[in-house]
């Protein structure tokens, strides 16, 4: 059995380089002994003197460490915002692009909404986990390799403007994100389908509504589109786009309730396909649940654009 | 936390200026507690060799006595360094005290 500061010393020296070894294994070894006699001159039995000196000199890889001058984290603060302002804006960028490209392969080979769904969601944890990996990998050899010299020089010219809550670049995503995911869920309705009867589509929403009607929604969205992003370059709710908002939100909700009222909305032959015993009431019942959410959803949108603007202006006060 | 950091600073200063007469890890480990500076083995003894290392120390291994040790002594620029921080210390220490004499 090896005595403690045999294993003490060779723990230690394991992660110092060859050519420094001999000499600081000799030094530590010296003043480990010189430790140990200065407690047992005073009483104290080897052993426990031993244990004593070598439990306060502590963990052998951290005195190694300040031996070597190794830094003992991954990624210092000199790079650390670096990192994580980069990190921040890879994964924006390659996770949508990454994932919608991977769903877009996976329904034109066919595959149904579940699969699809499934494969979604895998590939955003793969890409996701890439960038951070790779993007740590890559910080903790700049780190290592004089960061020092590295430390980008702060500007003022790089200050966001302030933005109110309610109109910052996260609520531009949000809808732009969601109007893509409307636009591409009325698509998928007419060509591939939520619901198959032996592999052919029966869409929910009235086939005679293309191409004339969606040429109206793809407008509507558009201008919907359109003011999101006029909404995140003004930075807050002015008075004029909470009334654009008011006004797109009506048009919206009218169109729409105008297409259900004509009965031109709903696909009767979905109705008939997923209800057969009585199309006709099921199809009244959607329906009207359809035309309470258009009302609610359209009553909201413009309800949470005076709030926004109100909050705004008492906070301005 | 902030006692740490206060020590930090001057065990520097009392290696260099102990050191000007050369002396080994305990030995000076010993000498400095004797002398009243908090400090312990493992913040020293890598503290002595980053001192070497950016030449504010010299180094020799004595092999007369049974046991050889390895001795430091402090460099010409270790001497302008510990005058340098000498005087940064005494402009400090006017400061501290004009500051707890005012009430």
């Amino acid at each position: 059995m090896t005595s403690y500061t045999d294993r003490y010393v060779d723990a230690a020296m394991r992660t110092v380089p060859e050519d420094s070894r001999v000499d600081l294994s000799a030094e530590l070894r010296v003043s480990i002994d010189d430790a140990i006699e200065a407690r047992t001159e005073g009483g104290e039995p080897r052993d426990d003197a031993e244990r004593a000196v070598l439990t306060e000199l502590g963990d052998p890889e951290r005195l190694a460490a300040g031996y070597v001058d190794r830094p003992l984290h991954l990624i210092g603060p000199t790079v650390y915002l670096d990192w994580w302002r980069l990190l921040r804006l890879l994964l924006w960028i390659a996770v949508p692009i990454a994932t919608v490209g991977i769903v877009l392969g996976r329904m034109a080979s066919g595959a149904g909404v579940g699969e699809v769904f499934g494969t979604a969601v895998t590939a955003i944890l793969t890409v996701g986990v890439h960038v951070v990996f790779w993007t740590t990998l890559l910080f903790v050899i700049v780190e290592r390799t004089g960061a020092r010299s590295t430390k980008t020089e702060w500007s003022v010219e790089e200050l966001p403007e302030v933005r109110a809550s309610g109109a910052g670049r996260a609520d531009l995503v949000a809808s732009l994100i969601f109007l893509v995911i409307m636009i591409g869920a009325v698509v998928w309705d007419r060509l591939i389908g939520f619901v198959q009867i032996d592999g052919v589509a029966v869409p929910v929403l009235n086939p005679g509504l293309w191409p004339v009607w969606i040429s109206v929604l793809l407008v509507v969205v558009a201008a919907e589109a359109v003011f999101a992003i006029m909404l995140y370059r003004a930075g807050r709710w002015t008075r004029g786009l909470v009334v654009v908002n008011g006004v797109l939100a009506i048009v919206a909700a009218a169109i729409g309730l105008g297409l259900l009222a004509s009965g031109t909305l709903l696909n009767p032959e979905f109705f008939t396909a997923v209800a057969s015993r009585d199309p006709g009431s099921v199809q009244q019942v959607v329906s009207v649940g359809v035309a309470v959410g258009m009302v609610v959803t359209a009553g909201w949108d413009i309800v949470d654009g005076v709030i926004k603007s109100g909050r705004q202006h008492r906070a301005a006060k | 936390m902030h006692l740490q950091e206060l020590r930090r600073g001057t065990v520097v200063l009392g290696c260099l200026y102990l050191l000007r007469d050369s002396g080994y890890g305990y030995g000076l480990l010993e000498d400095l507690q004797a002398r009243g500076f908090a400090v312990d083995a493992n913040t020293l003894y890598p503290l002595l060799r980053r001192l070497e290392k950016q030449g504010y120390l010299a180094s020799e291994w004595n092999t007369e006595e049974s046991r050889p040790r390895k001795f430091y002594r402090t460099s010409p620029a270790g001497v302008r360094l510990a005058e340098a921080l000498s005087a940064d210390w005494r402009s400090l220490t006017t400061a501290i005290e004009s500051l707890t004499q005012e009430k």
